[in-house]
């Protein structure tokens, strides 16, 4: 794992984030949309290729739902640790870039 | 009986908002998609409605399909037809097709892999008729086979280390 998930992108960041409980592909869509406030809207073919994707790298898994036309799907033990390591990730930048905005002011 | 035509059209991998164009085209001059396989369209003569396409290209296995679906569904496509890895959906909204940056370079491992497929065949068919003409003894016919078998291999090891390549960078890039 380590590396793997330098340079994650914003959608593949959110996916993650909203798997706080099982949901299916629609349900992590419309939640991504909302935790984004409509910034990061993913369609269909994009969702399913980073369910296909986060599956193989074993970051999320299939949990039974009631339906069985969607499924439902969590956050694996690894899954849980790229949660953890892109929250590092992001308080970094952003201290980063907190840091940088100070200075601009501070000097103009 | 309504009439069925067959559309020939060549679209490119990348032309994919030209294709759902065309295709809207056709069904408000009452064609509706009903099939469709590389170049060729198949279309049913019925009503012309106003209605809007995309396509999908996409490895669904077969206990995923309901899923795969079922996911469009919801955001309100409808499937028209499959073949293969191509899928085509349908909507009577005008909704925006959120860009699927990956779509593209999918269908680019997809084209590799058809293209070693048939390296592949045309090797070992040529390896095959390499070892009949040793086996008959016949020289002249060896030696043409030993070239067109060493060419097919070296482009089979090609397309295999491209495809190799493709397909690992799409799995890790997280886009």
């Amino acid at each position: 794992m380590s590396k793997q998930n330098n340079g994650m992108s914003e959608a593949y960041s959110y996916i993650l984030f909203a798997l706080v409980e099982p949901l299916h592909g629609y349900g992590i869509m419309q939640k991504v949309s909302e935790m984004s406030f409509n910034s990061v809207n993913l369609g269909p073919g994009t969702m399913y290729g980073a369910l296909t994707n986060m599956q193989k790298k074993q970051w999320i898994e299939e949990v039974d739902s009631d339906e069985a036309r969607r499924k439902n799907y969590q956050l694996t033990e690894l899954g849980m640790q790229v949660v953890e390591q892109e929250v590092q990730r992001i308080s970094l930048l952003r201290t980063a870039a907190e840091s940088c905005l100070k200075q601009l002011r501070g000097t103009s | 009986m309504s009439k069925r035509i067959i559309r020939f059209r060549l679209f490119f991998v990348w032309q994919a908002s030209e294709e759902a164009h065309w295709l809207e085209n056709m069904a408000e001059q009452g064609f509706a998609l009903t099939y469709a396989i590389p170049f060729l369209y198949f279309f049913k003569q019925q009503q012309p409605e106003k209605i809007f396409f995309c396509h999908d290209y996409a490895a669904v296995k077969k206990q995923d399909l309901d899923n795969y679906l079922q996911l469009y569904r919801d955001s309100g496509w409808q499937p028209v037809m499959r073949y293969g890895k191509w899928f085509y959906f349908k909507s009577e909204k005008n909704q925006q097709v959120f860009s699927d940056k990956q779509l593209l370079q999918r269908k680019g491992v997809g084209i590799i892999r058809g293209f070693l497929t048939i390296f592949i065949v045309a090797f070992l068919v040529n390896f095959i008729l390499l070892l009949v003409a040793f086996l008959l003894g016949n020289n002249s016919v060896f030696d043409t086979l030993k070239s067109t078998t060493a060419i097919t291999l070296f482009y089979a090891i090609l397309l295999a280390v491209l495809w190799w390549w493709r397909k690992s960078k799409l799995e890790n890039e997280l886009e």
